[in-house]
Parts: structure tokens; C-alpha cells; sequence
């Protein structure tokens, strides 16, 4: 029989496919951050002279900058009170409807921001069609609220709420109730245990929410970028994407020292998240028992009906008037059963070849980019299994990275990767689609990996450990024993992938060329044309597919590992 | 099919010896159990006997097959093993018979046989009507029957129990105990069991391999790891008995008769050894305190337990000593009571 010369267990897979998929990590996820960083700190022995250094010193980066932390601070201050209302009421008490309450908090989360962002000024100023509808318009020529910094930054509280409601809700979830149990038989009033045992216990889980709710806000585009542009009001991500589209490449060195200086900040949150979500988890794991529920009595059709007013507020409202937008002939005409008309929708679908070019780019992008990644992650997952600890946390991390980085950030280095021919092989990527997929890989591999990680961590292995005494090798146990064991999360990574990816407009918006539009760049740029009735309708149209993914997710939901379904608890 | 033999095995994990330099030559066809506390490396022998687990050191041979070395390693497809896990390890998403027919898909084998082959495994372990179910439809008893037929559905040469009884209540133990014993009968395979529960070790192996600290302590059979322990810690270890120090003898000694009791008499001041007293070992009467004590050794009655078919009591002689008796009925806590030792074991220091 053939013996193996090496000390390594020979469960391991073949030493060139592991090489493989490293490199291929590498290639996306920290070559662009670093071919970003040269670019920003490549004339640094100029000193005061240095892009950067000069970058520094404009008036308009710390106009931006200022505007980036104001939007981002009060998004996320109303994102923490959003998110801690629903996530204690939903965890801590006996109110009703809790699935369908959680599915629709949730949803404003998976809406494509610009897409929020159109629903909400369809919803207030002087066309709205709702509004006008309703006969409750302001009068013609008053200002548009929304366009302005306190604006965006609702847009991006109610975007982002859903953050804080999960890292509370996981805080929440592992905080037993036998703990305020005997709370209770200590004597502690209802006062005293929110202060004494609940507020400390979920610290870290509020930490850790609220950071990530900043980040998230900090390398939001859709919002500022709808809502802040008309009105000249540039924050980071929308300065970099005004200049690109003003000045084109002659800019990068610039937009690269921008894009370090929001990585730098964003990079701060991720730290703070990622250090509180580790203490919360140290501290609370390992107890199972029952959550705990408040009988609120007679409070609770109250706190009920307040929840349901607020989600009609932050999502009913603006989707109606997306809804009636897309409905009526033109701005300002109130709907009525004279006006209600279907030439948007007839339009989208027969006349407009921009539509259906973005439509079949965008499916075409995601749904490529969701069966790579899907098989992707699979061998990653796989083959960090059987990996030491510490080059399993070192790929995490740097798989993290364009995810958790701002969009632009990822675009602007794309772009520096790929602005010439590759070399040795001459290929010319930017200007065609190659780019965005490229972007789209390294940006959504984080959100394949993680629900296939979990499923496969959540394995015994002693399963597959079964399979090798039984003989079979390592494809083989791969093909007969894992994968049928985490297919549920695979798909659910490839599911949320594609309904991310189909209406991604952070990094297209920047990596787009004619003829090669996507989905959200559509809309962005129906929107700024004045073309807000067309952007409206195919807005119903991606909002009534993120809804039916959703369902479709929540479907399979009991299949998969705890927490993959982010709705479902 | 031959000699299992473990030469000199150590595994070392961060300069920790987790297991150090064991050796056993276990022959064809034995059952033998590897016994210990949590954390005194049985398990991780157990790996390296299936493979999972690489050798820091020593040798692995089957026969004249090498298995193992500090830098060759079979893996574990090519070793022709079966192993019962504690969680049994059925795969979730294939049926009874498919899960028993797995390890046949990797070895050739016509398809009429293969049928056959799961048959006759089911049938063995009496589970043949469930051949079509799902492993989660099954009982804890089901599912290690289940385990155990995947096992034998290719005549392995060596067969690995990771306390494969740890999940089961101890009515189902005892019935579990029973289709281990037949197994091993029907199959003259070797088999290795690991668990922690000297009982269990005690009632199915014909060796035992007791390990401490990574470190074999002794390779016996349950009857002479019963009643001649090597150490005082295998003594303590096994089964219920008293360490008691008495007067100096020479190590590894059974004493019987008369003169057990003079060992332990309490103006004995001199050099001193450990003797293990089981408590079937120790008979006890009561003394009636009006008369003049005759007997040269007494104790206190400090408590007592009921045990069903007697009563366990503990005692402490006037040197502070404790040990422990059987006794048909119940005596009064803190009377004095006379005893008589029939039989000690000198420990070695």
C-alpha cells in the first residue's frame, strides 16, 4: 500500500488546490487595497508636495469629510434608536406577529438604497404623486426636505436600522432568561433590571451594532448620492464618484488619497465592531436556555400598535408612494382612475433598450457572480476546516476587507488594477463588464462564505471522519458526505449574493461604461435625468424581487443554520 | 488480520505529551479497553490508531504492515478499520442501508453482493426493518446498532469504539454491552474501546490498557487490574476500596488470614507500606460498650449509605485511618464497631 511522505494527515486536499484558492483570495481581496494604497502613498517622499499631503489640504475634502461624519453620526444615532425599540421588543416581549414584524423591519435593509431614496421623494415635496393624490401637497415650488444633510441622514437611520437589530437581537437571543429570573427572586424591579442586568449584558452587542450601522452609513452612495447631489451637498463617497465622473482618470491619484482617508475611517469602526462583537460572544455563549419574555398585559396592544406605525411610517408609506408614482402620467398629477396609466411599465418593457440592456447585464452580473462564489465558497469553506487557526482567522479577515470597506473604495482601486491592459496577456478589461464582475467577486464573497462556514462548522465532524474509515477519499467524501450536508446554506449564500448584487450601485456607478449599464446605475440615472416616473417603475419591479427572494429565503430558512436568514430567528 | 502493535507511541501537542510512549502488543481478536479519566489521552490513541491523528513519535504496525511512523502515515481510506464514534456518525441525509453500504462503494465489490453484504450486517445487528428509514427516525439504541453494522460490513481487521455507549441511558448500556459481546464473538475482529467508565471496561474487554496522563499504567485483565493494581492511583481508580498504611511488607503482595489485622494494629510505629482493603474485604461487629474490648482493631462509624443490597459504611480507626465495609444491615452512626480484614493488597510506593 502506497504511504504518504509527509507527517500532514492525508485528509488534507491536494497542496496545489489550496495554493490555488489563496491566491485567488489574494487576488481579490487584498490586492486592490493594496494597489490603492501605493497609488495614494506613491510620491510620499514629496512630503507637503504629495498628492495626499495635498488631498489634505482642500477646503472640499474637509467639507466632505465633516459632512460624511454628520450624515453617518445622525443616520446612525436613529438607526440605534430604531433598531433598540424593535430588537427589545421583539426579543424581550410577548407581543404578536413577531416573524412578519422582524420581515418587515428587515426589508428597508435589502431595498437598494437609491431605490429608498426614490420612494422617499416620490413620498414628500410638491410632485408627489401621493401627496397630490391624497390633496395634501405642499405648494409648487417649496423646497424638497429631503435634499439636505438631515435628509440623507434619515434615509440612512432607517437603511441601517436593521444592523442594530441584529447585533442587539444576537446579544438579546443569548441572554437567558433564568438570569432575569433570578433577577426577580433578588428582588429587582423592573427598572433595576433593565439597568442591572440587561443594559450591561447587551453593551456589547449595542457597540457592536452601532458601529457597524456607521460604517455601513459612512460608505452608503445611493442616499447621499440621490438626495445630497441636487443640492451640492457632497460627503466622501459622492465627492470621489463628482469628480471621477467630472474629471476622469486624470483624478485617480487624488480620489485614491480619498478613498485611504474613508477606508482609514471605516476601517476604525470595523475594529470597534469586530472587538465588541468578540467580548459580547465570550461573555454570553454557551447557555441556552429559554429567552426571556415580559408579559407587557395591557401595554401590549400599545407597544404593538406603535411598532406598526412606525413600519408604516419608514416602509408602507414610501413604497405607496413609489407605487402611485409609477401609476401616474407625470409628476404633480394626482392618481385617479382618469390618470392611472401603465405607459411606465409599457415603456420600460417594449421602447426602452437601456432598460432591458441594464436588466439583462445586472442578471447576467449576479447570477454568474452568485454560482462562482457559491462554488467558491464551498472549497474555501472546505479546505479551512482542516486549516490551522491562524491562517483561517488571517483569511477571514482579509476576505472581510471589500466588504466591509466603502464601495467606492473597492471601485476606485478596480479601477487602478485595471485602467491599463493586463500585462503579459494584453487584456483590456476596464470599460466592459470583466471589471464590475470582478468587483462583485471580491466585494460578495464574504456574503457567500459566511452562511457555508457556519453550516460547515455546525457539522460533526466525526460524519466525515466516518466517510474516510469507510474508504473514501477526499473529493469523494467532499461530494458524498459534506455537500449534501451544507447545499441549504450554499444556496442561501448564492441567494443573498444575487439579491445584493442585482441592485448594486456603489461600485457599477463608478466601474460603468455605455452599453454596460446595471440595474441600479438605471435608476440613479433615470433619476437625475428627471425620468423619476420610469425610475419609479422599475423600482416596484426590484422591490417586488427582493420581496419574493426574501420569501423565498425564509422558506428554506429551517434548513439552514441559526442567523443565515438574517429576518428569521 | 494480525498483531496490533503500538511501539514507543507519543503525541505531543504544544510540548504537551498527550500521550507518552505507549506500547501494547494487542493480539489478533482481543477486545481491549482503553481506559483512563478525561484528558488521559485514550482518545487521541485511539486517532492515531484510525489515522486521524499524526505520530509525534514510535511506531504503528499491523502484522508486518507498517501503519504509522513519526513520518509515514496510511491514511485512514487505506487501513481497512471500522470505528464507532460517540455520536455515532450516521450521515443524516442517506438512508440505514445506505449508510451501511457506504464503506462498500469504495472497494470493488459486484453489485449481488453488495446487497447481500448490508443484508447480513442488518440482520446481525437485528435492524433490518429499518433498512429504508432515515437515521433521525431511529431511537439512540437504533442509531449505534445502525454504527456498528457500517462497521462490519467489511470485515475490518481492527474495529475503534470512541465510548460508544457515553449517549445511551443505563438500561440501554447493559443491552448495548450484550451486541458488543456478540459482535466481537461473531466477528473475531479486534476490537479497541475506549471509554472512561471502568465498569463498562471491566464487564466487555479481556485487556485493559489503564492510562493516566498520557502514560500507560498498566496492561492487565480486568481481573488482575481488580485485585493486583499497580499503583496506589490505579488502586483508587478502580472499583471502591480503602488505602490504608500498615506495617512495612514487600510490594505486590496479596495477604490473607490471621494475620492481615496484626499489619494494621495501631501501636505499629514502624517503616511504613500502602495496602489497598476492598470493603468486601473488611467485616465489622458491633461492640457492646459495657464490655472490655478484646479485639485489637476498632473503629468509628461516620456514615452510611444504602445501596439497595447492603449498606456501605464509612469508618475511621483511632489513628484517623478511614476505610470502608460492607454490611448487611445498618449500624448506628458513631458506634464503635470491631474490625476484621481477610484479605489486603501491598501497593508498590
Amino acid at each position: 500500500m502506497a504511504m504518504q511522505q509527509t507527517p500532514k494527515i492525508s485528509s488534507q486536499p491536494s497542496r496545489w488546490l489550496l495554493s490555488l484558492l489563496l491566491l485567488t483570495i489574494l487576488l481579490l481581496t487584498l490586492i486592490p487595497s493594496l494597489r490603492l494604497l501605493i497609488e495614494a502613498l506613491k510620491d510620499w517622499h514629496l512630503l507637503g508636495d504629495s498628492t495626499f499631503a495635498q488631498v489634505l489640504q482642500q477646503p472640499s475634502t474637509w467639507r466632505a469629510f465633516s459632512r460624511s461624519l454628520y450624515t453617518s453620526g445622525l443616520g446612525t444615532l436613529i438607526a440605534l434608536c430604531l433598531g433598540s425599540l424593535f430588537a427589545f421588543s421583539v426579543t424581550l416581549t410577548n407581543i404578536r406577529a413577531k416573524t412578519a414584524l422582524v420581515f418587515c423591519f428587515m426589508l428597508p435593509m435589502m431595498i437598494p438604497p437609491q431605490v429608498t431614496a426614490l420612494s422617499w421623494l416620490q413620498l414628500m415635496g410638491p410632485g408627489s404623486p401621493l401627496l397630490n393624490t391624497l390633496g395634501l401637497a405642499p405648494a409648487l415650488g417649496s423646497p424638497q426636505p429631503l435634499y439636505s444633510a438631515e435628509g440623507i441622514a434619515m434615509l440612512l437611520g432607517i437603511q441601517h436600522a436593521p444592523l442594530v437589530f441584529l447585533a442587539l437581537r444576537t446579544s438579546l437571543i443569548h441572554l437567558p432568561g433564568d438570569l432575569i429570573e433570578a433577577a426577580r427572586l433578588s428582588g429587582a424591579r423592573q427598572h433595576q433590571i433593565w439597568l442591572d442586568i440587561i443594559l450591561p449584558l447587551t453593551r456589547n452587542g449595542l457597540i457592536a451594532g452601532t458601529s457597524i450601522a456607521f460604517v455601513s452609513a459612512l460608505g452608503n452612495f445611493g442616499i447621499p448620492a440621490m438626495l445630497g447631489i441636487p443640492a451640492s451637498y457632497y460627503v466622501l463617497p459622492t465627492l470621489i464618484y463628482q469628480k471621477m465622473s467630472g474629471f476622469g482618470p486624470s483624478v485617480l491619484p487624488e480620489m485614491a488619497s480619498l478613498s485611504v482617508l474613508i477606508g482609514l475611517l471605516a476601517l476604525i469602526g470595523i475594529q470597534i465592531q469586530q472587538y465588541a462583537a468578540q467580548k459580547g460572544r465570550f461573555r454570553l455563549l454557551g447557555n441556552s436556555s429559554k429567552a426571556q419574555s415580559f408579559d407587557l398585559k395591557r401595554g401590549r396592544v400599545g407597544l404593538e400598535a406603535a411598532l406598526w406605525l412606525v413600519i408604516s411610517l419608514i416602509l408602507m408609506a414610501p413604497l405607496l408612494a413609489l407605487m402611485t408614482s409609477s401609476l401616474v402620467p407625470a409628476l404633480g398629477v394626482p392618481l385617479t382612475w382618469e390618470t392611472l396609466t401603465f405607459s411606465a411599465y409599457d415603456e420600460m418593457v417594449s421602447r426602452q433598450g437601456m432598460t432591458r440592456r441594464a436588466f439583462s447585464n445586472s442578471l447576467l452580473l449576479s447570477i454568474s457572480a452568485a454560482l462562482l462564489l457559491m462554488v467558491l465558497s464551498i472549497l474555501i469553506a472546505n479546505s479551512l476546516r482542516k486549516s490551522s487557526a491562524k491562517v483561517s482567522t488571517w483569511l477571514l479577515s482579509s476576505i472581510e476587507i471589500p466588504y466591509a470597506l466603502p464601495g467606492v473604495v473597492l471601485a476606485i482601486a478596480c479601477i487602478l488594477l485595471f485602467a491599463k491592459p493586463l500585462p503579459f496577456i494584453n487584456l483590456a478589461l476596464y470599460g466592459t463588464l470583466w471589471i464590475i464582475f470582478i468587483a462583485y467577486l471580491a466585494r460578495f464573497l464574504s456574503v457567500a462564505l459566511k452562511p457555508v462556514l457556519a453550516s460547515i462548522n455546525e457539522m460533526d465532524p466525526s460524519l466525515e471522519e466516518a466517510a474516510q474509515i469507510a474508504g473514501a477519499s477526499p473529493s469523494r467524501r467532499l461530494i458524498d458526505i459534506v455537500l449534501p450536508l451544507i447545499a441549504p446554506a450554499v444556496g442561501a449564500g448564492g441567494l443573498l449574493v444575487f439579491l445584493t448584487s442585482v441592485n448594486e450601485l456603489t461600485v457599477s456607478a463608478l466601474l460603468w461604461s455605455a452599453g454596460r449599464e446595471t440595474l441600479g446605475v438605471l435608476i440613479f440615472n433615470l433619476d437625475e435625468s428627471g425620468d423619476s416616473i420610469l425610475a419609479a417603475a422599475i423600482a416596484v419591479l426590484v422591490v417586488l424581487m427582493v420581496f419574493v427572494l426574501m420569501m423565498l429565503l425564509s422558506l428554506c430558512a429551517r434548513y439552514l443554520p441559526k442567523g443565515v436568514v438574517p429576518w428569521q430567528s | 488480520m494480525a498483531e496490533l502493535i503500538l511501539n514507543q507511541v507519543s503525541k505531543v501537542f504544544e510540548q504537551n505529551h498527550v500521550v507518552d510512549q505507549i506500547s501494547l502488543n494487542i493480539p489478533q481478536g482481543s477486545f481491549v479497553a482503553l481506559l483512563g479519566p478525561s484528558g488521559c489521552g485514550k482518545t487521541t490513541t485511539l486517532r492515531m490508531l484510525a489515522g486521524f491523528e499524526t505520530l509525534s513519535e514510535g511506531e504503528l504496525r499491523l502484522g508486518h504492515q507498517t501503519l504509522a511512523t513519526a513520518k509515514t502515515q496510511l491514511p485512514p481510506e487505506d487501513r481497512n478499520m471500522g470505528m464507532v464514534f460517540q455520536s455515532y456518525a450516521l450521515w443524516p441525509h442517506m438512508t440505514v442501508a445506505e449508510n451501511v453500504g457506504y464503506p462498500l462503494k469504495h472497494r470493488r465489490i459486484p453489485s449481488g453482493t453488495y446487497q447481500k453484504k448490508i443484508k447480513d450486517a442488518l440482520e446481525t445487528v437485528e435492524m433490518m426493518p429499518y433498512a429504508q428509514r432515515y437515521p433521525q427516525d431511529l431511537s439512540g439504541g437504533q442509531r449505534q446498532r445502525v454504527a456498528l453494522a457500517r462497521c462490519l460490513v467489511t470485515d475490518p481487521d481492527v474495529v475503534l469504539l470512541d465510548e460508544p455507549l457515553a449517549n445511551l441511558d443505563r438500561h440501554l448500556r447493559a443491552s448495548m454491552e450484550e451486541s458488543f459481546r456478540a459482535f466481537h464473538q461473531r466477528t473475531g475482529a479486534t476490537m479497541i474501546y475506549v471509554t472512561h467508565d471502568q465498569a463498562e471496561a471491566m464487564s466487555l474487554a479481556n485487556q485493559i490498557a489503564v492510562m493516566e496522563k498520557g502514560r500507560l499504567v498498566q496492561w492487565s485483565s480486568p481481573e488482575a487490574l481488580y485485585h493486583q493494581p499497580k499503583t496506589q492511583w490505579v488502586a483508587e481508580f478502580i472499583g471502591q476500596g480503602s488505602i490504608l498504611m500498615g506495617q512495612k511488607v514487600p510490594e505486590n503482595q496479596t495477604l490473607m488470614g490471621e494475620g492481615v489485622n496484626a499489619l494494621f494494629h495501631p501501636t505499629n510505629e514502624r517503616a511504613q507500606s500502602a495496602f489497598l482493603v476492598r470493603p468486601q474485604h473488611v467485616q465489622i461487629e458491633l461492640i457492646n460498650a459495657s464490655l472490655p474490648q478484646s479485639a485489637a482493631l476498632t473503629a468509628r462509624v461516620t456514615s452510611q449509605v444504602y445501596r439497595g443490597e447492603r449498606y456501605e459504611i464509612h469508618l475511621e480507626m483511632p489513628n484517623q485511618q478511614r476505610l470502608q465495609a460492607f454490611h448487611s444491615v445498618a449500624v448506628p452512626i458513631g458506634a464503635t464497631v470491631s474490625l476484621n480484614l481477610t484479605q489486603a493488597w501491598s501497593l508498590a510506593a
